[in-house]
């Protein structure tokens, strides 16, 4: 039998703190008295700090909550980093390998963040927002490693040294994995604060932990519950600043178009039930719940009922009018040589499109080997259109795709400049156009200016 | 489970009251017999075309909110086809093709032109493509089975849902049951390890009180055990009587208590649980034991031990002049796990009575083999303990 020495232990997501005296467990950030227990507990998170302050202490203790140990990771071929990704490292390096790097899409997260994982040398696991980026990450980890990289999510379940997985699979497995890595990357890390997600970084015992997007800053103040489970942020570099020299030079047009004469009566007599029902209710979208406000009171009458039934009518005309389909026509014959990326707010426009246009689809229906295959074609040239929803939105390296077509989208700054994003990867001549096709004298004009508020439009029309 | 919209509930004065169906009314039975067979004359139809009939069932009803609930438990329990084969391979042949033609197309060309020409390409017509260009879609897949019940089953699945659906957002129940079988109360407990979740226990005469939550429900974390909970209460209706108090915690709502009782009529549809199987090896011990210093039991009460951790030993011998009590709890090879957990507690454990029978296979690791030199609470069998290695334990208490 072993001497009761301070022990820390894994449970489900948490810490198990055994034999600790009060007077320092009472110092211990994030650390409480369990009375079911009758031990200390703190989440999975702290175990960095934890141990820190043991050894501070001078303190022997076991440690039981760590299932990993460093493990050699080399590189393939060496990385000759651009200086941007180099003192990007630096500084995250500076920071006790912990904490936020933001930079634009195409500045190269991805091979930062494979610098990285030769820096820490620990079980890594990569968690990524879609099926395309886990399969985006798979190609580029295996690129640059010579190790089997394990996948856990779109239908496959495997687990290697280095795991790339989902925000969804991880938010399930994080209490069963929780104590096999030492380092957790977030790719496009705004996604940890919604509600299901922050588990996954709180149930890591990770010591090191790396958070990497194009667009930190949320709306609702997320960003910083990003750096209290990633880090602080360490560096951050705009568009604007890598435009022409690593990322494509490009401009941005905007089209608006006309409703018919009977969608623009239909839209008129929708948008005054929906405007009139918001009045007598007296709902200001000024508050941040407003909208699950909106949905429940529609829910209790008749006329609720009618004006969200309204409501969606008039944006399912903005969205996907006559005129709208005309003015995509038009783009994409003048880009017939091109690789054009259309982006609509709903799967419905698409599938549409596609039964009409006869260009392919990525949804999130569409299944991991369909997805590969169209992407690898589109990469080739052999496909010149992409029509999507949202799925594209984020993170995925098409570099080929030099026309951006927004048909419709919300009013989030972020998707917009995700949406830019997918394509400023810099090639050789590429001059990048995204446009943006909107109907004009409807709300779609507002929801157009609120997306537009980022200083990578400002001057580009 | 239902979704949050279908719930149905009454509050008043910080109680909350789901609102459960009354299984005498017949026009409920009606209602639920129609979603039955809306799925049960459809097998081979397509997801969308159910979806369909059921939409317009649920338009017609008086009682829409309760139709839709009953719909979603219905789909539930609907299995639907594999995609069928060849739609992919046509569809990217397809895109291909229209890609070529693309190409080419001249600046002034309309969309019905470029139409034109990739039905020339087509040996069949435009609108039977543009039919089956997606038919591997979820909406668009067959129902292959449908696990039939019938309107009664359905209603108490329906009132169940409904409780569960507040218990998702409990953060922790309060049990209390009456339930002379020990059978069933072990199973109970080993159901809410299966949840993973947490339960301090206690007992007085035949009443047991077990408080529920998850391990990391004091740390503030943004786990939710809501849905292990619901999850676990829906074997309690299993007991003889029990009675359940939550905190309900509903987004943008005020906070609210459920209480909720063998009163309520609620009926589980976990068929199998409490039916006390005992393995038979055990059974052959329990057969064969002889000793005129011990009783034996094989189905003992569980014990709470250090750190949350419930115990279910498998025998529980008795000594009949000195009362001393002696507990065994059998690990086999594919307990590894439960047994890494049980070996972490045990320098921590008072209960010096509780004995751990170890299948040999286990303790090829050899950290375990080194716990096991050391220990005389712990016995290596082979497959299954012997007579003659129980007597040798329980003569160390003698």
């Amino acid at each position: 039998m072993s001497s009761k020495l301070p022990t820390i232990k894994y449970d489900r997501g948490t810490l198990l703190l055994t034999n600790f005296d009060d007077d320092f467990a009472n110092t211990l950030h994030g650390v409480q008295f369990d009375d079911r227990i009758n031990a200390y507990r703190a989440q999975a998170r702290h175990y960095r700090d934890i141990v820190m302050a043991l050894h501070q202490s001078a303190r022997k203790y076991t440690d039981k909550a760590k299932a990993f140990s460093p493990v050699r990771l080399s590189l393939k071929k060496k990385i000759s980093p651009f200086p941007h990704q180099k003192e990007a490292l630096s500084k995250w390096e500076e920071s006790g390998k912990r904490g936020i790097i933001e930079l634009p899409t195409g500045a190269g997260k991805t091979v930062l963040s494979v610098l990285a994982i030769a820096s820490v040398q620990r079980p890594t696991l990569v968690v990524v927002p879609t099926i395309d980026l886990l399969l985006q990450w798979e190609r580029v980890l295996s690129e640059h490693f010579n190790i089997d990289i394990g996948v856990y999510g779109g239908g496959r379940h495997e687990k290697a040294t280095i795991t790339v997985t989902t925000y969804d699979s991880a938010a399930h497995n994080a209490e069963f994995w929780g104590q096999n890595y030492g380092f957790l990357i977030c790719d496009e890390c705004h996604h940890l604060p919604a509600t299901a997600y922050q588990f996954i970084a709180e149930a890591l015992v990770a010591p090191f932990r790396l958070g990497v997007t194009a667009t930190l800053e949320r709306n609702d103040g997320g960003e910083f519950v990003c750096e209290e489970l990633l880090g602080s942020l360490n560096f951050s570099l705009p568009i604007d600043a890598l435009e022409g020299k690593y990322l494509a030079p490009y401009e941005v047009r905007r089209v608006p178009v006309n409703l018919t004469d009977k969608e623009r009566e239909e839209y008129e007599s929708s948008r005054k039930t929906y405007l009139r029902f918001l009045r007598s209710t007296g709902i200001s979208f000024n508050r941040p719940d407003a909208w699950a406000n909106f949905i429940m009171i529609c829910q209790r009458s008749a006329e609720g009922k009618r004006a969200l039934e309204a409501y969606r009518n008039q944006r399912k005309i903005a969205f996907s009018s006559k005129s709208k389909t005309d003015a995509l026509w038009n783009i994409l014959k003048s880009h017939r040589n091109d690789r054009v990326i259309v982006f609509t707010e709903d799967n419905e426009t698409v599938y549409r499109l596609s039964h009409q246009l006869f260009f392919p689809v990525i949804t999130h229906h569409t299944k991991v080997k369909e997805r590969k295959h169209l992407l690898s074609l589109f990469a080739e040239g052999a496909l010149p259109v992409l029509l999507t929803s949202k799925v594209l939105n984020e993170g995925v390296d098409v570099p080929d795709a030099n026309v951006g077509v927004v048909l419709s989208g919300s009013g989030s700054v972020r998707e917009h400049v995700q949406r830019l994003g997918r394509i400023l990867r810099k090639r050789p001549g590429k001059e990048a156009i995204l446009y943006e096709v909107y109907a004009a004298e409807s709300s779609e004009m507002n929801t157009s200016e609120r997306r537009r508020q980022h200083r990578a439009y400002y001057g580009k029309e | 489970m239902l979704n949050r919209d279908l719930l149905m509930f009454r509050r008043n004065k910080g109680r909350i009251k789901p609102t459960l169906v009354d299984l005498q009314n017949r026009s409920f039975h009606n209602l639920a017999r129609d979603f039955i067979q809306i799925c049960d004359n459809n097998i081979g139809q397509s997801r969308e075309y159910i979806e369909d009939l059921i939409e317009e069932k649920i338009s017609r009803s008086r009682r829409k909110k309760i139709s839709k609930g009953l719909a979603k438990l219905v789909l539930d329990r609907c299995e639907f086809a594999e995609p069928k084969p060849n739609v992919l391979e046509s569809r990217l042949e397809l895109f291909s093709q229209s890609a070529k033609i693309f190409r080419k197309v001249k600046i002034d060309e309309s969309i019905e032109e470029y139409r034109l020409r990739i039905q020339e390409h087509l040996s069949e017509p435009l609108d039977s493509v543009e039919e089956g260009l997606f038919a591997d879609l979820k909406s668009r897949r067959s129902l292959t089975e449908f696990k039939g019940m019938n309107a009664e089953e359905l209603l108490h699945r329906y009132n169940l849902a409904q409780v569960q659906g507040l218990i998702l957002y409990a953060e922790r129940v309060e049990l209390t049951i009456e339930e002379p079988d020990i059978v069933k109360v072990r199973n109970l407990l080993r159901w809410l390890r299966f949840c993973r979740l947490v339960a301090n226990i206690s007992k007085s005469e035949l009443t047991w009180k077990i408080i529920v939550d998850g391990p990391g429900s004091i740390l503030s974390m943004q786990k939710k055990y809501g849905l292990q909970l619901a999850q676990f209460f829906a074997v309690v209706p299993k007991l003889e009587k029990f009675q359940v108090e939550a905190v309900i915690r509903l987004p943008r709502k005020p906070v609210a208590s459920l209480s909720i009782g063998t009163e309520s009529g609620l009926r589980s549809h976990h068929k199998n649980f409490g039916r006390g199987h005992v393995p038979e090896e055990i059974r052959v011990i329990a057969e064969k034991f002889e000793s005129s210093l011990w009783d034996l039991s094989t189905q003992p009460e569980p014990i709470n031990l250090v750190y949350d951790e419930i115990c279910v030993p498998d025998f529980c011998f008795s000594h009949s002049d000195t009362g001393q009590v002696v507990f065994i709890e059998l690990f086999h090879r594919w307990h590894r796990s439960a047994l890494t957990k049980r070996l972490d507690m045990f320098d921590n454990m008072t209960e010096r009575n509780l004995v751990l029978g170890l299948d040999k296979a286990l303790v090829s690791d050899s950290h375990v083999a080194e716990i096991v030199e050391k220990n005389d609470q712990i016995f290596v069998f082979n497959s299954f303990p012997s007579l003659s290695k129980i007597a040798k334990v329980l003569k160390g208490f003698e």
